[in-house]
């Protein structure tokens, strides 16, 4: 509690500290928030300033950007079914019918609260338990544990977005096989790059570097979006959202306790793995949120909970996701990655010692944290009310900027305008998708686990021998695959009974 | 010809059969290529007994799998009497017209990403804001030259002046100078 007072202090007694403060606040709300950029484009962009920093401003800077910019990506894809982030694709199955239904103040409401309570939460626990926490996870987790995680993960979300579980195991699987392009994981093979369909040739220096899960995110979500409304326009079909200002209830927030309560743990959980991070928990939140409540059959048409569960995951795992960076030096994301950078800008080196040669940047860095979820609230709640009247602007007016910022966003991604090519060809089939009832959400998924679950495997087929009953001779990787299974066949058997089929009705 | 309704519901099941081993066989050539590109790079990996192509082929067969057991499913329902999920496509008619308007809603990001590497992004750009305006039924002079003002200048004032997003310049020497006139604008005010 001292250090985190004196953490406080020494966050809010400096002009300097207080601006560079609310820059990675505001900065990553903003960020988040814009459809084509986000928290990783403002990363970027900051992360050659941070060597004129103090190493104490610099990570405290990149780790409130890390807070508001997953809280960020929510508002676009409630309002316009375009995640700002990967971890924020599962929150467009209930925010944007939310929108649609002229719900979107209380949409981006629950997502702020459930943002700042999911952040708070798990800067508390990174505050008490760093250390413990992180050896934990280190000591359980080695890479079959993780292999068997991404299964658990896969069986739980697979159906996530999609009309059936044999078209969202589909979507997964199509995801993984684009994960699959690209250098082999392990002896460095370029796979997919050099080849020849129908006596026609081809080598692409491209694909030897792999398909970025940016563009396609941006494909399957923005342009499909964009491709489908202009078609509902073209139709004379489409309805335009109401911008409403109705915030969730505290009765609504105490109806959904256990879900937030749930999701605060999934997070937490993802979050401490390295490389498993926001995106599984937002994923394993909202298909925990479903399985679990009393009206699953509401999911995909505008639940709140849907919204919920979401947002307190993948916020949750923003501040356990400092853990192993902070205690281990291993760092499980993006721009978790970028703050790694910093540690090494200013020749320091991130672990156990970290806490005792280091103790002012590591407390700045938690109170940081910590006020910045709270302050999320306030500011958050000010974003959207400005923001939701957005909505009134004519969509056919907005179509053309989103085009030009998803365009900018996946371009600036790597400099190659095949990126771009890539997002419009990830939105033609976005939009098939959607009308097929295949899962956008599932391919993307399956495209960003597969090639973690891809090295877990093989790291742990080195380290087993290849005797794969191992997996069952260690008892967490062992849990994980027999809950797996036993999921699996919960699934097919309630597919069976009453999932896929309907009765024809006569007439 | 008057169809009668027996005959038309049985014209509909057949088009659900046909629907269901259609979409089976797109999974199965997706799948079957996929496969066969593996070939491409089956080489030995130094301390992995799989290889480079173990996992690739192990999701290919999964996927062939779980595509002949939606199949399989499908069939049972509709042998059952029972409705398939996206299976109830109503059929839509529609002018040459509107069929052209909407292939040009699909192609016109495509015909952007042809020309830009050829003629730069700054000049396609303004052009592919104001054609997809069209394209959604914009035709007012004003929302139309505000919304391309907008958000054309917003793209320069951020991505070319604050954080210098280098766009293509394009490769014809005209267009080229003109990209190249723009950018020098809008960072160096000449």
């Amino acid at each position: 509690m001292e250090q985190f007072i004196h953490g406080t202090l020494t966050l809010f007694g400096s002009g300097t500290t207080i601006s560079i403060f609310f820059l990675g606040l505001i900065g990553g709300m903003l960020f988040g928030a814009i459809p084509g950029v986000n928290m990783l484009t403002l990363g970027a962009v900051l992360l050659p300033f941070t060597a004129s920093m103090s190493a104490e401003n610099a990570i405290m800077l990149f780790s409130v950007i890390y807070c508001a910019g997953v809280f960020g990506g929510a508002i676009t894809a409630i309002l316009f079914n375009i995640p700002g982030a990967p971890e924020n694709a599962p929150t467009c199955l209930d925010g944007y019918p939310m929108t649609l239904n002229g719900q979107a103040g209380k949409a981006i409401g629950a997502a702020v609260s459930c943002s700042a309570i999911g952040g708070t939460a798990s800067a508390l626990v990174m505050m008490l338990a760093t250390g413990v926490v992180a050896s934990f996870a280190v000591r359980t987790f080695g890479p079959p544990e993780i292999f068997a995680l991404i299964v658990f993960g896969l069986t739980v979300s697979v159906s996530i977005g999609a009309k059936t579980l044999w078209k969202g195991w589909l979507s997964v699987l199509a995801g993984l096989m684009i994960a699959a392009v690209g250098t082999d994981p392990i002896g460095g093979v370029p796979r997919f790059a050099n080849g020849s369909i129908l006596g026609m040739e081809y080598h692409s220096y491209y694909l030897t570097a792999g398909i970025h899960f940016i563009p396609l995110i941006l494909g399957f979500f923005a342009v499909s979006e964009v491709l489908g409304q202009a078609i509902a326009i073209a139709k004379g079909e489409r309805q335009r959202p109401k911008a409403s200002l109705e915030f969730p209830t505290i009765a609504e927030f105490i109806a959904l306790r256990w879900t937030i309560v749930r999701s605060v743990f999934i997070g937490l959980f993802s979050g401490i793995l390295p490389g498993i991070g926001a995106t599984l928990a937002a994923f394993l939140g909202y298909s925990q949120a479903k399985q679990w409540s009393k009206h699953p059959e509401n999911f995909g048409k505008g639940e709140l909970e849907g919204v919920v569960a979401p947002e307190t995951a993948n916020n949750a795992a923003t501040g356990a996701a400092m853990i192993p960076l902070l205690a281990l030096g291993l760092p499980g994301g993006a721009l978790t990655a970028m703050i790694m950078g910093i540690f090494q800008i200013h020749g320091m080196e991130p672990g156990p010692l970290i806490f005792i040669t280091s103790g002012d940047l590591v407390w700045v860095t938690f109170a940081a944290m910590f006020w910045a979820n709270l302050l999320i609230i306030g500011l958050g709640w000010l974003q959207t009310k400005t923001v939701v009247h957005i909505l009134k602007v004519p969509f056919r007016w907005l179509a053309p900027g989103i085009l030009v910022l998803a365009i900018v966003g996946s371009y600036a991604l790597r400099n190659l305008f095949v990126d771009v090519w890539i997002m419009f060809a990830a939105g033609v089939v976005g939009y098939l998708l959607r009308s097929t009832g295949y899962s956008a959400a599932g391919v993307v998924l399956g495209v960003i686990l597969g090639s973690i679950g891809e090295s877990a495997f093989a790291k742990s087929m080195q380290l087993m021998d290849y005797r794969i009953v191992e997996f069952f001779e260690r008892p967490v990787s062992a849990l994980l695959l027999i809950a797996s299974v036993g999921m699996f066949i919960v699934s097919v058997v309630s597919e069976w009974r009453n999932g896929q089929v309907k009765k024809v009705v006569p007439g | 010809m008057i169809q009668t309704p027996r005959a038309a519901g049985g014209s509909r099941q057949s088009n659900q059969y046909l629907r269901c081993f259609l979409e089976w066989a797109f999974w199965a050539v997706l799948v079957g290529v996929f496969y066969q590109q593996t070939t491409y790079f089956d080489k030995d990996i130094a301390n992995y007994a799989f290889g480079a192509t173990g996992w690739p082929r192990v999701v290919a067969i999964t996927a062939f799998l779980v595509a002949t057991f939606q199949l399989v499913m499908q069939i049972h329902a509709l042998r059952m009497g029972l409705a398939i999920e996206g299976g109830q496509g109503r059929a839509e008619s529609i002018s040459a017209a509107q069929w052209a308007h909407r292939v040009a809603i699909f192609m016109w990001p495509f015909v952007f990403l042809f020309v830009t590497p050829t003629v730069g992004a700054y000049v396609s750009i303004p052009i592919f804001i104001v054609g997809f305006l069209l394209l959604l039924g914009v035709r007012k002079p004003i929302p139309l030259a505000l919304v391309l003002v907008i958000v054309y200048g917003l793209l320069l004032a951020v991505f070319t002046r604050f954080f210098y997003v280098a766009l293509p310049l394009g490769e014809e020497t005209f267009f080229y100078d003109v990209n190249v006139a723009i950018v020098e604008f809008v960072r160096l005010g000449r």
